[in-house]
């Protein structure tokens, strides 16, 4: 059975892969050198270029000895001290995890220099201390931009993340916060790894979507489920019309019907239609092979006024057109069933043979199923 | 009188709840007589857990229970709803294999299972739930993407992966003639095995530490030759690798984001 | 209906009508009808059948269980052996050499053909026995090779797979490994092996491999920390 493919215009995927790319480009070859904790003052240097765009600031940076450059574009004028246009000024930007002094040339549209980016001793030690060691510099500039808190190592150590290595780059990144992971928590999924985790937050799966989603399809839903669900763009709102319809539906039946593009309309559509026992798996293969009420309709024209979900889905699987059956009607067969019809298909019977089986009867049209005999022997070699 | 009382109270409460709720459980018989002294036993939970416990028996007893079940009210007081069957259970037994196989309409189900201990198993729980084995004398084959996996006592081998989960492996002897092999990308690998165990060691755990209470001797590592075109590039393989009690066996630990814990039992 | 799913699983169309035209020939047969003598007949032509069979000699029983793989393989080891005592027994050093580079080779051969049986067993164990006995062999021949990369395709065992990759990348050198390793990478489905053949894709800096990393990544589904590795592969060869 042909199932639709979804064309990937989904808001969720190009969020999920823009995501990605921003933990990329904030990640960037890592050649990074790992922080210590042996009372040192850890340092990085490298360059840096604005771009203004309205109020937003748009900078990237390059680490010294790297290829490439992390952008962050979040910044408000406000954010940094001593920022104003002019040539070789200096200005910083300070946070929990440390400081940048910026030292360049800023203008009305843009800007760009050398940076100094100083950790925080003590920010960098109640990480390791709760289980975050080795972070990378890229991570604590990062911590920086995002004015990550030392009480963020702290929280996630009690909520089950110490140790998530290269993840807490993209847990910083992300934005995934104590709130946030405790209001998952709450929602019914207390267990996520920290791969799922980063996954929920990539595909913007809130609390509250989760909770909806479980009012409408139940609790017995997976994380995994959830994940498909969001990358697909199943929302509450196509769970709840579903669940309007007064099927039945499991959460893999709901990600089907979601994938091969069935709404509420087209399942009215086909109940208006007459069809008994329309279960979701007859409406996932009508749609599978595309057919419509106007399909369905022509079919019951050609004279097959009780087919059933199953002789329709026959007949579109086989290919069966009204021209065919009306190549029968004419050849002598005009009252042949479904069924029948699949038969003549499979066994590649036209007019042609049927002139064939009509001189080998001498001149009688054969019954059906000497028809069927004739055309079989026919095929076999050397008869 | 009062503490008599509250005794029995809470003597018959678990009766008294069991028949107000609706856990829907099933049980399977499958008598394998002339297989008590081995077979191999295969199952694919779609959603949920497995348990399995060896015994010596001639039979293999499957206990599944849907993990969320409520009680459903009709609408008239003096009606309640009597659940029909949410899935489907069945077994099929070809020579000396025996597959169970389940259908639970993306339901989560949880299965329990006592079988002959010498059973060699392959299992798979596709999504929801852990795969647990207790007591099993054959080779152990389980794939459980998104959930841990737990053995306990084994005697045999093992191939075991898992993506999103922990797997521990406790064996009270191993099969040397045989290798071990376990995966995973998110979880923490910890094994089991006796101090006295011939092994060689295949490890790596790409973002955390190696550890062991055993006197593992580490071995030099080797390159991997890589050309192309005019150029030949040597690139030192990216194992530990050590040996145990002068090798044996190759057991091969992989894991990305855990450690890897290897202790004598 | 029957046809058509068949049609869908790749069954060749003439073959379909060739099963149905059987079937027919089969129905239009006539059914013989059942005498009352019939049973007796049967049982006595059973009993003389019987009768006529010898009981297999020992000889015979010996010869078909060394015309099957296990016993191929216990003689060819059988036969190894003995030349080897013989060789060291009578003959010259010099001798003695050829026949030693013979008898290697035969051994490499044999371990060849176990190892490519074993890579066929249905316990996911022996298959992974057999790709890890790869990596012990002298000589590695196209067959050997063509397996290994039918494994890391089609297991159905992630860890049989994996496996698989681990001990191609001793052949890395290949044009032939390469490609294959390459072509392997959009038909992956388990995290655990995608991860390892980014790594790979890496460490060989192939530019080849850049259409096939850019069709994975368009994949919905596609893990954290293997779409994260796969994006950091792209940059580094592009």
């Amino acid at each position: 059975m042909k199932i639709n493919s979804v064309k990937l215009k989904d808001k969720q995927m190009k969020r999920l892969i823009s995501s990605s790319l921003s933990i990329l480009i904030a990640v960037v070859f890592i050649q990074g050198s790992i922080v210590s904790v042996h009372g040192q003052q850890q340092e990085t240097t490298g360059e840096w270029k604005l771009e203004k765009k309205g109020s937003s600031l748009n900078f990237s940076f390059k680490i010294e000895d790297n290829d490439g450059f992390i952008n962050q574009n979040t910044f408000k004028a406000s954010d940094f001290v001593g920022l104003k246009t002019g040539n070789k000024i200096t200005f910083s930007l300070t946070g929990p995890a440390g400081k940048m002094v910026f030292k360049g040339d800023v203008s009305a549209n843009q800007g760009m220099g050398t940076y100094v980016f100083t950790a925080d001793n003590s920010f960098v030690k109640i990480a390791k201390e709760n289980g975050f060691d080795n972070i990378k510099i890229e991570g604590l500039m990062l911590a920086l931009f995002q004015q990550t808190p030392k009480s963020y190592f702290v929280d996630l150590k009690k909520l089950g993340y110490s140790g998530i290595g290269s993840k807490l780059i993209a847990f910083i990144a992300l934005g995934i916060t104590p709130k946030y992971i405790m209001a998952i928590k709450d929602a019914g999924y207390p267990d996520l790894s920290a791969g799922q985790m980063v996954t929920f937050k990539a595909l913007n799966i809130s609390p509250d979507y989760v909770t909806k989603i479980r009012k409408w399809v139940g609790e017995d839903l997976s994380s995994s489920e959830i994940i498909q669900y969001a990358a697909l763009g199943v929302d509450d709102n196509y769970a709840r019309e579903m669940n309007q319809t007064g099927l039945v539906l499991s959460p893999q039946e709901l990600l089907r019907f979601k994938a091969q593009k069935i709404d509420p309309g087209y399942i009215a559509s086909m109940r208006k239609l007459g069809f008994e026992d329309l279960n979701p798996s007859k409406i996932a293969q009508l749609k599978g092979l595309n057919i419509t009420p106007e399909v369905v309709t022509k079919i019951r024209k050609m004279g097959f006024r009780n087919a059933g979900v199953n002789e329709i889905v026959k007949f579109r699987a086989m290919n069966l057109t009204e021209e065919f059956v009306s190549e029968m009607n004419k050849a002598g067969y005009p009252d042949l069933t479904i069924h029948q019809l699949i038969q003549c298909k499979a066994m590649n019977i036209n007019s042609a043979i049927i002139r064939e089986a009509k001189d080998f009867y001498e001149g009688n049209l054969p019954e059906f199923s000497k028809l069927i005999h004739f055309a079989a022997m026919k095929r076999t070699p050397g008869k | 009188m009062r503490k008599f009382l509250t005794a029995v109270l809470f003597l018959f409460l678990p009766l008294v709840l069991a028949g107000q709720t609706s856990a829907v459980e099933e049980v399977l018989v499958i008598e394998v007589p002339n297989l008590s002294t081995g077979g191999n036993f295969c199952f694919e939970n779609p959603k949920g857990s497995v348990m399995i416990t060896g015994y010596n028996g001639e039979v293999i007893l499957v206990t599944a229970k849907l993990r969320y079940s409520k009680i459903e009210s009709s609408g008239d007081d003096k009606l309640r709803k009597l659940h029909q069957y949410p899935f489907e259970m069945s077994a099929e037994i070809r020579g000396d294999k025996v597959v169970l196989l389940c259908k639970s309409n993306g339901k989560t189900v949880d299965f329990d299972i006592k079988l002959p201990q010498n059973f060699s198993l392959s299992i798979k729980s596709k999504d929801n739930g852990e795969v647990k084995i207790v007591k099993v004398n054959a080779d152990i084959d389980v794939e459980n993407p998104h959930g841990d996996i737990i053995l306990l006592g084994i005697i045999g081998s093992a191939n075991l992966s898992s993506v999103e989960g922990s797997i521990y492996a406790d064996f009270k002897e191993i099969d040397s003639t045989k290798p071990i092999m376990i995966s995973t990308l998110e979880g923490d690998l910890s094994l089991g095995i006796p101090e006295e165990s011939k092994l060689s060691f295949k490890l790596k755990s790409t973002e955390k530490e190696i550890l062991t209470d055993l006197n593992i001797v580490r071995l030099n590592r080797g390159s991997i030759i890589n050309q192309k075109e005019d150029k030949k590039v040597f690139v030192m393989d990216d194992w530990t690798k050590g040996t145990l009690n002068g090798g044996g066996a190759l057991c091969t630990m992989n894991t990305y984001y855990g450690n890897i814990t290897i202790k004598k039992r | 209906m029957k046809k058509a799913e068949l049609l869908k699983e790749g069954f060749c169309e003439d073959e379909i009508d060739d099963l149905i035209t059987l079937d027919n020939q089969l129905s239009s047969l006539p059914k013989g009808k059942v005498t009352p003598g019939m049973n007796s007949k049967f049982y006595l032509w059973l009993e003389k059948e019987k009768s006529l069979q010898t009981k297999p000699s020992i000889l015979s029983v010996w010869m078909k269980w060394i015309q099957g793989p296990v016993g191929r393989v216990a003689a060819g080891i059988a036969l190894f052996v003995a030349g080897w005592l013989g060789s060291t027994m009578i003959s010259s050093s010099n001798d003695r050499d050829i026949r030693f580079g013979v008898l290697t080779s035969e051994v490499n051969e044999l371990k060849q053909s176990l190892v490519l049986t074993k890579m066929q067993q249905s316990s996911s164990m022996d298959r992974i026995q057999a790709v890890n006995m790869v990596n012990e062999l002298n000589d590695v021949d196209d067959a050997i090779i063509q397996s290994m990369l039918m494994v890391l395709i089609s297991d159905q065992n992630d860890n049989v797979r994996l496996a698989s990759l681990e001990s191609l990348l001793h052949y890395a050198d290949s044009p032939i490994v390469r490609e294959g390793l390459i072509r392997s990478i959009c038909l992956q489905s388990s995290p655990l092996v995608q991860l390892r053949l980014a790594e790979v894709m890496m460490n060989l800096q192939d530019p080849d491999a850049i259409p096939e990393i850019e069709k994975v990544l368009q994949s919905r589904d596609l893990n954290y920390t293997v779409r994260t590795k796969y994006n950091e592969t792209l940059k580094s060869l592009t």
